[in-house]
Parts: structure tokens; sequence; C-alpha cells
């Protein structure tokens, strides 16, 4: 009997909630209301043009616009729907849906079935040299279902250049093809860049000195693990970071915290330093003899953790073994190697399938050389797919920082290796996963955390004042905010249309409301901050309405009394602009 | 003899609602949208890349092959390998779970130490001022969500006083033995406080109204008229004659909240940074880790069906007008 007494109270409990949810649900609604109001605001081309009878066959599509949920990513969310109202003023039909990631990235990014969405593309040091911009994002073989070339954008003009690029050695010509492919890009607009943050992290400068940012990676730059200096008795640099790491086995990891991490207890044959230029690290001498041969020459004093040396035996099972067991996080990078060859005590000799620019850059700098002693007795026992799913708990690397504990979603630690030819000037690493932002910040005030690669906003940067001791530093971003038109579909497979939508990005307003003026606005993928490789003189679509009412009536674009887009007669696609 | 049929009965029950859940639970991961490789491919997972580690996943093969694959192992112990952590899953909820038990168990006992005699307090008490503001509290705090409470808790004993950490189990680089030396030092109880308060708040309503409600139809049994009678004190009354009849449904509902709190635990541990299974199971299903995912479930579905089997089952033990039926 009590029990159904207590089930009524349950029952009282639960007309609570329902009584919150239908006040949520009204004024959920009330603001769907003034926002549909708003749409309705007459749009800017309605007087340019007064046709009826227009074939409602001709009207330009629906624009499926796919934006990360606001609790996910404000910015994109915000920018996202402030694009949207824009378009609608040209005459399109914009229809704004809020996506997970993994489902945006499963549709989007791999299956290219959008019609546009946006992302922000890390500017890693490995993609200083501008090959994954230009030739993986827009080369027409990189189009195909999972391939990075998300826009499926293939021009023949382009493709020309993308191989030139790519194949030859020499950088004044390889740069002349870079120049030309970003002032293409900037017309043809498949997935324009809009915006590069003016990055900022925060480190407690009371504890530590001689912060060496890098470039892509800021405060999280393997430099600067390895410069940054602790003025007091703390000799341990607390890292509080958003996510914890997941996987240390190098050839299955597929997140870059885990990488960054491996790169400190693992070594690389060269390594891309504070401003992304190749330079030496287990290698005392590379040599390109042709363009498909390399010879390296490697130390003869290193040691991994465990006390066994480090040899050219090491370095060639790497890559054989990367190969052999089909490791998807160096297949990318091993795939246009045919073999390697041990030529001499401390040489080996790679002998690539074909010409290959970036092979110094992003495979011989992205490979971390494993201890045979260990892999190949895992291989032995477990076989190739046992080596891939091996959990490799307690790493053995030969870097300048030795695996000292992980407890999972606690605190994950590396201790300074005094035996290394290059020692860390810190003792060693805790790092901290937080599960939220505002736990890293909160912590950096406490004292808790030393150093974070978060990008601070500007309501951090007010709330972290109450720390005298925070520093800030400012960093180039090498990434940007992009926006994925999907060429594939209509109405983006004409670049009239691709340009006016691109003309259409209120972009300063934008920057001053979303980003607060943390943000900076760019034309081209290659950042204006790469020197070497920026094309600035390229066109800049920036936002102008009138200019894009205008390319859109040359085109033959019309409008209706509603000022809805439609067709020219006879319409067809114009691809690109040359 | 009917109780050993009763349990047998309800056993077998349960595995099946078990199997049942199982598949569910494998078909859905499935069919929404999303995997667990391609949201990496901004970060440098390249189409070759992409396909070998659908490959090292299994995840190249057919749906009911998988689904075959998946329950073969399942019959056997094994839930498979963690696509985050290499690890199997077993191992990785293994090392969660204790987590939460720790954090679960702390706020449970809280909980109903409270209920049962803030409970028995109102209905001592029954339609006096402080009976109305004791239950119209219980319900505004049952109704507020744990984000928020935790989060409101933080602002105030963490950020503005200074007395409690910010979160995790832990003080930051500090070192233990053990999993029992961790659990028992100062330092973790400090860590424990807030998140087991915030729990605590939310699961404290319940048995405080039954507690209340239990209470009140007790009193009106003609033995607490002859307690009365025989002259014991008011304390006595309540305390060894009323209490102890109306704890029945409480004890009975302890064993069903228990069920809940784990399955309620993913929202405390999210905000306090607790390393535990409900954490596990938010970045297991946003990363698309199908079989942390899957062993997940099927873990709390089956914390969840034992404790409310052993409900039932106490209950027709503790009260012999139940009949099992």
């Amino acid at each position: 009997m009590t029990i159904v007494e207590g089930g009524r109270k349950m029952k009282k409990n639960s007309k609570f909630v329902a009584l919150l949810m239908v006040l949520t649900l009204i004024m959920g609604s009330l603001a769907g209301c003034s926002n549909n109001t708003k749409n309705e605001e007459p749009s800017i081309v309605g007087a340019v043009e007064e046709t009826e009878a227009l074939d409602q066959a001709q009207k330009v599509p629906t624009i499926d616009f796919w934006i990360q949920s606001q609790t996910k990513d404000p910015i994109r969310y915000e920018a996202g729907l402030m694009i949207a109202e824009n378009w609608k003023k040209l005459g399109f039909d914009v229809n704004v849906e809020t996506r997970e990631w993994a489902t945006m990235s499963a549709e989007g990014m791999k299956a290219h079935e959008h019609d546009v969405f946006m992302v922000k593309w890390g500017g890693k040091p490995e993609r200083v040299d501008p090959y994954h911009w230009l030739y993986s994002m827009h080369d027409s073989s990189e189009a195909a279902e999972g391939g990075y070339n998300v826009a499926g954008y293939e021009n023949p003009v382009y493709d020309d250049l993308a191989e030139a690029f790519s194949t030859n050695l020499d950088m004044e010509a390889r740069q002349a093809a870079a120049l030309e492919m970003q002032k293409l890009l900037a017309q043809d607009v498949p997935q324009p860049p809009m915006f590069k943050l003016k990055l900022k992290n925060a480190y407690n400068k009371a504890k530590f000195e001689n912060l060496t940012p890098g470039i892509g990676l800021g405060v999280y730059s393997f430099w600067n693990f390895m410069n940054i200096t602790p003025i007091t008795e703390d000799k341990i640099l607390n890292l509080g970071q958003g996510n914890d790491i997941n996987l240390l086995n190098p050839l299955a990891t597929k997140t870059g915290q885990d990488i960054y991490m491996l790169k400190n207890i693992y070594d690389p044959i060269v390594r891309l330093d504070v401003s992304g230029e190749v330079v030496n690290w287990l290698a005392t001498e590379v040599n390109e003899i042709d363009e498909t041969t390399i010879e390296v020459t490697i130390r003869d004093d290193v040691k991994f953790h465990d006390g066994q040396p480090l040899t050219v035996e090491d370095v060639k099972f790497t890559f054989d073994f990367a190969k052999e067991v089909k490791s998807p996080t160096y297949s990318a990078h091993v795939r246009n190697i045919d073999t390697v060859e041990i030529t001499g005590d401390n040489t080996v000799t790679f002998k690539l399938s074909k010409p290959y620019a970036p092979f110094m850059s992003n495979t011989l700098s992205q490979c971390l050389i494993l201890p045979k002693h260990i892999w190949n007795k895992i291989y032995e026992e477990k076989g190739a797919e046992g080596a891939l799913t091996w959990e490799n708990s307690a790493p053995i690397g030969s870097g300048p920082f030795i695996f000292d504990y992980w407890r999972p979603n606690e605190e994950f630690a590396l201790k300074a290796n005094k035996a290394h030819f290059q020692v860390p000037k810190i003792e060693g690493i805790l790092r901290t996963p937080y599960s939220q932002t505002f736990g890293i910040i909160q912590g950096l005030i406490a004292g808790e955390v030393d150093m974070t690669s978060y990008n601070m906003m500007p309501l951090d940067l007010e709330e972290v004042k109450k720390n005298e001791d925070i520093g800030i530093v400012e960093l180039p971003d090498m990434g940007s905010y992009v926006i994925h038109y999907n060429l594939r579909k209509a109405p983006f497979e004409d670049v009239t249309a691709r340009r006016a939508l691109t003309m259409a990005i209120p972009r300063q307003t934008i920057l001053d409301v979303v980003f607060d003026g943390g943000a900076l606005k760019t034309f081209t993928l290659v950042s204006e901050d790469n020197d070497f490789w920026t094309n600035p003189a390229v066109e800049k679509l920036d936002f102008n309405l009138e200019q894009a009412v205008a390319e859109l009536k040359d085109a033959g674009y019309k409008w209706d009394s509603e000022g809805k887009l439609y067709y020219p007669e006879n319409f067809e696609a114009k691809p690109f602009m040359e | 003899m009917r109780l050993a049929k009763y349990v047998g009965k309800r056993v077998i029950i349960a595995f099946f609602t078990l199997l049942i859940l199982v598949s569910i639970v494998f078909f859905m991961f499935r069919v929404i949208p999303g995997d667990p490789v391609s949201m990496y491919i901004d970060s440098g997972l390249d189409q070759e890349s992409q396909q070998l580690m659908m490959e090292m996943y299994g995840l190249d093969k057919s749906i009911p092959e998988q689904y075959i694959i998946y329950m073969k192992g399942l019959f056997t112990g094994d839930l498979g390998n963690s696509f985050t952590y290499s690890k199997p899953v077993v191992d990785v909820i293994g090392e969660r779970f204790l987590n939460t038990l720790v954090l679960t168990t702390t706020s449970l006992i809280i909980a109903f130490s409270v209920g049962i005699f803030g409970g028995s307090f109102l209905a001592w008490h029954r339609n006096s001022k402080i009976d109305l503001i004791g239950t119209i509290l219980a319900l505004i705090i049952r109704c507020a969500p744990v984000f928020w409470t935790g989060m409101i808790l933080l602002s105030i004993f963490a950020f503005k006083l200074e007395w409690l950490p910010l979160g995790g189990m832990t003080t930051v680089g500090s070192d233990f033995t053990s999993f029992w030396d961790k659990i028992f030092s100062l330092d973790f109880l400090r860590h424990l406080i807030l998140p087991a308060i915030t729990s605590a708040l939310y699961s404290m309503a319940t048995p405080t109204l039954l507690m209340r409600t239990s209470m009140l139809e007790v009193v009106k049994e003609d033995y607490i008229e002859l307690a009365f009678a025989k002259g014991l004190t008011e304390k006595q009354i309540r305390r060894r004659h009323a209490m102890r009849t109306a704890l029945l449904p409480v004890v009975t509902i302890f064993a069903v909240q228990a069920g809940m709190a784990l399955g309620g635990s993913v929202l405390v541990e999210t905000v306090f940074r607790w390393p535990g299974m409900g954490r596990e199971i938010v970045l297991a299903v946003g990363s698309r880790d199908y079989p942390m995912a899957q062993g997940a479930f099927l873990f709390i579905g089956l914390a969840t069906i034992t404790f409310n089997l052993v409900a039932d089952i106490l209950y027709a033990y503790l009260d012999p007008r139940v009949s099992l039926d």
C-alpha cells in the first residue's frame, strides 16, 4: 500500500517536471517565432526585378546548411546563423540544421553528401609545407569518398599545377606553382577560408620562463617542452587540457593529442623547428641523391629508455613494419616508399616509388622510430593485427621524455630523459584532462595548471586577470575556419553562385560580434604568416552584397516578386572562372 | 521453495531482457550516423588510413557478421576491445567502475540517512509549516538538474570560498600505492564531498517523500496508539515503533535507486571530472567507440536489472504480506 502512496508523490513530482518542460517549450517557440519574423524581412534584391510567370523548375534549390550545436562550438553556430541570414537576402532558400560532429564528419567530411558546412582546420607544423592545403584538399585525385577534397573541386588546370607542386624538388618551381594555385582557388572559391584566430595561450610566468611556442601548435610544440625553464623549485610542468590522451600505440592512434605526447617519448629522424623548417634530429645528415633516392645518416649515441641502442636496424624496421602491419597512422607517410636499405654502419637509403616533394617535412618528421627488439616480439606473439591493436601501455622510446605513469581520465606523467642528446629543462610533464574549459581556466587561476594549449577567448582573458602570475602569449594561426561547399550539387556547381554566396558572408560583423576581435579575415588557405608559401595578392571576395547581386545578374540569374532566386534560361553551370 | 522458483523465473526473464538490450544497443550504434574514424579526417587521417582503421576495428565486415562475432564473444565473456584505448572493454569498465561505486555508495548513504530521518521528521510534524516547506524543498531540489546543482556548489565552495577542490579524484600529481590507500586518504575525501553531495541532493527526495508517506500510514495504526497509551516517550515511539515499520518500502526503494544512481552518474562525473563509468559512456558515445559504449550499457543494464530483482526479493522477504505470484 505504502508503495502506491510513494508512487503518487513521484507522479506529483513528475507533474512539476512536465510543467517546467511546457514552460521551456513555450519560451522556445516564442524565440522561434521572433526568428521567423526576422527572416521575412524583404531581401535586398526584392526590388531588383519583378518576374511573374517564372518556371518553378528553374528555382534555385534550397541549401541545407549544417552547423554544430552551440554548446559544442558557439563560434561555428553563431557565425553559421549570420551567414545563412545573408544568403537569404540574396534570394537563396537556406535550411539551417544543427548537427553533432560525429554525424557531420561522417556525412560531410567523409561521404561528401553535404550541401555546405563549416570546419576549423588546424594549422599543424607538418602543414607549413602547404601540401595538405593545396594538393590534398583540392587535387581531383582526392575527390572520392573519404578524400580530403571535400568540395569535389576538379579543375584540370589546377591539377597540372598540383602535379608540378607535389613532385618537383626545386623549391622555386614549387613556390611558383603554389602561388598560382592559391590565385585559382581564391577566384573559384570551392571551399573558401574565412577566418583565422589570433591564438592566445596562457601559462604561469611566475613558475616558468623561456616559453618557446612553435608554429601551428603554440605552447604544445615539442620545442616548448624542451625549452621551457622552471624558475621555482617546482620543476614539473602541469598541463591542463580539455581531453585525455587515448592510446599510446604510435601505429594506431588517430588523435593529435596522443601524437604530440608520443613525439616527446619517441624520436623521428628529423623534426620541424619552431617555424616549420626541417632540422636534423636522429639524423646527422640527409642527402637527396636523386629525385627518388634519399640517404640518411643517423647518430650513434642514442639509446632507448630500456638501455638498448637505437641503430639503423630500428630505422629500417620501423618503416618496413609500418607497411607490413598496415598501420593507419603511418600509411600516408610510408606509401611512397619502395624500399629502405641499410647502406652503412649508420646509413639507410630510402627509395621512393615516385618523386614526393614533402618527403622530409611530412614523412621523415612524422614517422617515430620504434625499437625493433620490442615490436618484433609483439609481432611474433600476436601477429600484424595484434601489433596494431596492442595497447603499448608503457611505451619505450628513445625521446627526451620517459613515460612515467598514466591514470586514464585523471593524469598522465612523463619524466625528463637525462641521458638524451638534448635534455629538457623541466623535470617532467604532468597532463590533466579537464572535461570543460571552465575547469582549465579555474585551474590556471588557482595555480593548479601551469600551461594550456586551449585558445583563450576574450571572456577567459578577463577571468584569468584575477591571477597576476598568468602570462598570455599570442601566436599566429596557421589553420582557418573553412566553409565547405559541395561542387557535386546545385547551386554550388556554378562558380557564379559560389562567388555570390562567398560575398554574402558578413566577415566583419562576424569578427566583431562572434570573435570579439579575436580573429582575422583570411582569403587563402596558406596562412599569411607562412611567408614563403602564401600568396598575399589573391582576389579577396569580402562581404559585398551589391557585387554579389551584380554578378548573379550578369550571369542571367533572376528573382521573383518575393525576391527568390531562379536560374537563367538554358542554364549551364560554369564550374570555374577560366 | 516458492522463493527459489520465483528467483529462477526472474533470472530467466532478466537474461532475455539483457539479450534484447544488447542487441538494440548494438544495432542502434550502427544505425545512427557517424563512425569512429571519419571524425578524425580533419586531424590528418587520409583515405587509405581511414580504410585501414576500419579494417583494424573490424567495421569493414557486414553488420550481421559483426553481430555474430559480437554475440559469440559475449557468450565467452569477451566484450571486445575498446577502439579508443585498444584494451579489453572489461578491463576499462573494471577500472572505472570502482571509482563510480565509491561515489554512488557515498551519495546513497547520505541521501538515505537524510531521507529516512528527514522524512520521518516531516511526517511526525505533518500539516505544519515545517512539513510544507520540507516537502516543497525536497521537490525543488529533486527537479534541479544535477549539472546545475553541481555548478552552483562548485562556484560557491570551490571558486568563491576555495574550501574544496574544483574536481578530479585526487590532487594533481599525488601518488598512491593502491586503490584503498587512495580512497582512505584525506585528499580523496576532500574531492569526494562536492560530487557526493550533488548526487545525494538529487536522490534525496525519493527516500524523504517515501519515508514521510510511509510514516503517515504507520502513525494511524492501533499499535502506535497503544504505545502512547503505555506512556512511552514520543521519541521512543517514533524511533522504535513507527520508523521501523515505515522503513520497509524505503529499504526496497534503495535497491532500485542504487541501479538508477549508476546510470545517473553520467552528469555528476562530467561536471566534477570524476574518472568513472558515467564519464566513460559520454566519451565512448561521442567518439563512437562501439564496443566500449555497448559494454557500458550492458553493465548498467545488468546492474539495474539485478538491483530491481534484489528489491523485489527483499520486499517479499521483509514483508510476509507480499505474495510472490
